[in-house]
């Protein structure tokens, strides 16, 4: 580069970019305490808490949904991977526990949430019918013998739900019932209830 | 040479690679088609963006939060389009600078409404590659540009030893946090911790995962910890020259070798950037005595006689092939890993124990580390 001016900004850049990038990894860190890490950063993935001691168990936390039908039967029982296919992988943990985590902000769903979630039900499943939707965060711990690791225990957190909005699934798609006029009409029944289930 | 700090400062940033018009052509043009076939941004997830309600779009902190939904999905599709365009411009070396910069910008555009899910992803580098290269001016040769203006254009060396800082950096963030959170530790096993969640809450469970299970050895999987740390932190020692930040590239190969076949994340966006490190330059005469090779045989003379159409005919052709080959594939069913991905990774093997073999051997290393 021979532009004495040109060659000026490019040193003007480095010095920016040398002093912007602890700045920003230092704002990432707060932000990201009290909120989600801020994008686009440059940073890479920490994975500071992972560690886990030799013999101690290991356990992890799954989301799962509970689908039940109307007639008391046994809920069926679908992963978030299984659910929402179409996130990719690396984000569905993310994902889940973005928007499946809190009961506070799952109670508070709006109709067109439920809606949606309903949609999702029956592309999983279609044709089915199912009455209220759960959310179960569930501990799976596993511990150690000759042979390696070997689940051991389960332990449910958190259970919470509420009523599907009245559709039934037909192939992949969902139809509002029709009312007990003969009109259709999505009637979303919000009746929550959730519980933290204390160990 | 200056040997003061202003004066290694400057070296630094202009000394640090003086890239050929062709080697940068070279570039330009793989990681064009590098995007194009392996690392565009799903075009099949654009409907369910679309379709989902807004209690579920949570943006990350920053520029996404300027919107408060999701857009339809014929926008996204027509961003996704105009990044092809882009970037077969840029290939192709049409308004070089404006398409590169376009390219970015529309990746950034594209992920940031993806990573308004509630996660993000760390493939950053794969919209600062052609943002930063637009000002390497690697559309001097061989290029729609170059002919057009038809005049002998400068190609600025800086853009790498940034690249390097950005890595080297983000590298560091990867690892400082690891040593606050306990990875150096005898008694733990971290790098086992987060091969288990990968393993059960990720479902990823091809290659080496299933057997990975069985590992009990506290000191496999500490040397791993170790190893880890070292080489993530090492990373921005390692940037303030040319051959260190290739040896430290090579190793990076390696680990992610060994993070696909354990965990079963090939992370190949970062490929494009270590890419960068490659020398250009050799690889430029291998294909140049490739074309004396095939000069000599009649038929194939009047077209393939052009170093960049065999270069991109040929990238064209092994990613098509690559692409091919793992369509029908069964390399791997129990992971979001795709065989492609799988078999791009392996590729690179070779190519990074060549790096660090002549690394070591050129003793520039150990030089380096002496002073």
């Amino acid at each position: 580069m021979t532009n004495l001016k040109d060659r000026q900004r490019v040193k003007w850049l480095f010095l920016f970019i040398i002093i912007y990038l602890p700045v920003q990894y230092g704002i990432v860190g707060i932000v990201g305490l009290h909120h989600s890490e801020p994008w686009p950063s440059f940073v890479f993935p920490g994975f500071r808490s992972v560690p886990i001691a030799g013999l101690q168990p290991y356990s992890h936390i799954d989301t799962e949904f509970h689908l039940y039908k109307s007639d008391g039967s046994e809920p069926v029982v679908v992963s978030g991977m299984e659910l929402f296919q179409w996130v990719p992988r690396s984000q569905s943990r993310g994902f889940l526990r973005t928007h499946f985590f809190e009961p506070e902000e799952i109670e508070q769903y709006s109709p067109e949430m439920k809606l949606w979630l309903n949609e999702q039900i029956c592309q999983t499943y279609p044709g089915r019918q199912f009455e209220r939707f759960e959310v179960v965060l569930r501990e799976t711990f596993y511990s150690r013998d000759n042979n390696g690791l070997r689940q051991d225990s389960v332990k449910t957190h958190l259970r919470t739900g509420f009523q599907l909005p009245r559709q039934s699934c037909t192939e992949e798609r969902c139809r509002d019932w029709p009312d007990e006029k003969g009109q259709s009409g999505s009637v979303i029944e919000s009746q929550g209830g959730s519980s933290w289930i204390n160990p | 040479m200056d040997q003061s700090i202003k004066g290694r400062w400057e070296s630094w940033i202009f000394d640090y690679w003086h890239p050929t018009r062709e080697a940068l052509a070279l570039y330009r043009i793989f990681t064009g088609l590098f995007i194009l076939f392996f690392l565009m941004p799903p075009a099949d997830l654009y409907s369910h963006l679309a379709a989902l309600p807004d209690d579920l779009f949570t943006p990350p902190p920053g520029p996404m939060m300027l919107f408060d939904r999701f857009p339809e999905a014929w926008l996204l599709h027509g961003v996704h389009w105009l990044l092809v365009l882009s970037l077969v411009a840029m290939t192709l070396g049409v308004y070089t600078r404006l398409s590169s910069l376009l390219s970015g910008l529309f990746i950034l555009f594209l992920k940031g409404f993806i990573y308004s899910i509630g996660k993000i992803n760390h493939d950053l580098l794969l919209a600062v590659i052609p943002l930063l290269f637009a000002f390497s001016n690697w559309g001097a040769a061989w290029s729609v540009d170059s002919v057009i203006r038809n005049k002998k254009e400068e190609t600025a060396g800086w853009p790498l030893p940034l690249l390097a800082l950005l890595i080297g950096f983000m590298m560091f963030t990867a690892g400082f946090p690891k040593i606050l959170g306990g990875w150096l530790a005898f008694d733990t096993q971290a790098a086992r911790g987060h091969f288990l969640n990968q393993y059960f809450l990720k479902e990823r469970r091809d290659l080496l995962a299933e057997s990975a299970t069985g590992w009990e050895s506290s000191v496999l999987w500490e040397s791993l910890d170790y190893l880890t740390i070292f080489f993530e932190v090492g990373f921005i020692l390692a940037i303030w020259r040319l051959s260190s930040a290739r040896l430290f590239v090579c190793f990076a190969i390696l680990f992610h070798f060994s993070t696909m076949m354990i965990m079963n994340i090939a992370f190949l966006f970062n490929f494009v950037a270590y890419a960068a490190f490659l020398n250009w330059d050799y690889v430029l005469q291998q294909i140049r005595r490739m074309e004396e090779r095939l000069a000599g045989r009649e038929p194939v003379r009047p077209f393939i006689l052009k170093t960049p159409i065999l270069w991109g005919l040929g990238l064209v052709s092994v990613f098509s092939l690559v692409k091919f080959i793992t369509a029908f594939d069964s390399l791997v069913e129990l992971s979001d890993l795709q065989s492609w991905e799988l078999l791009l990774v392996s590729a690179a093997v070779p190519v990074a124990l060549a790096g660090i073999w002549r690394s070591f051997r050129s003793d520039r290393i150990c030089r380096y580390l002496n002073g």
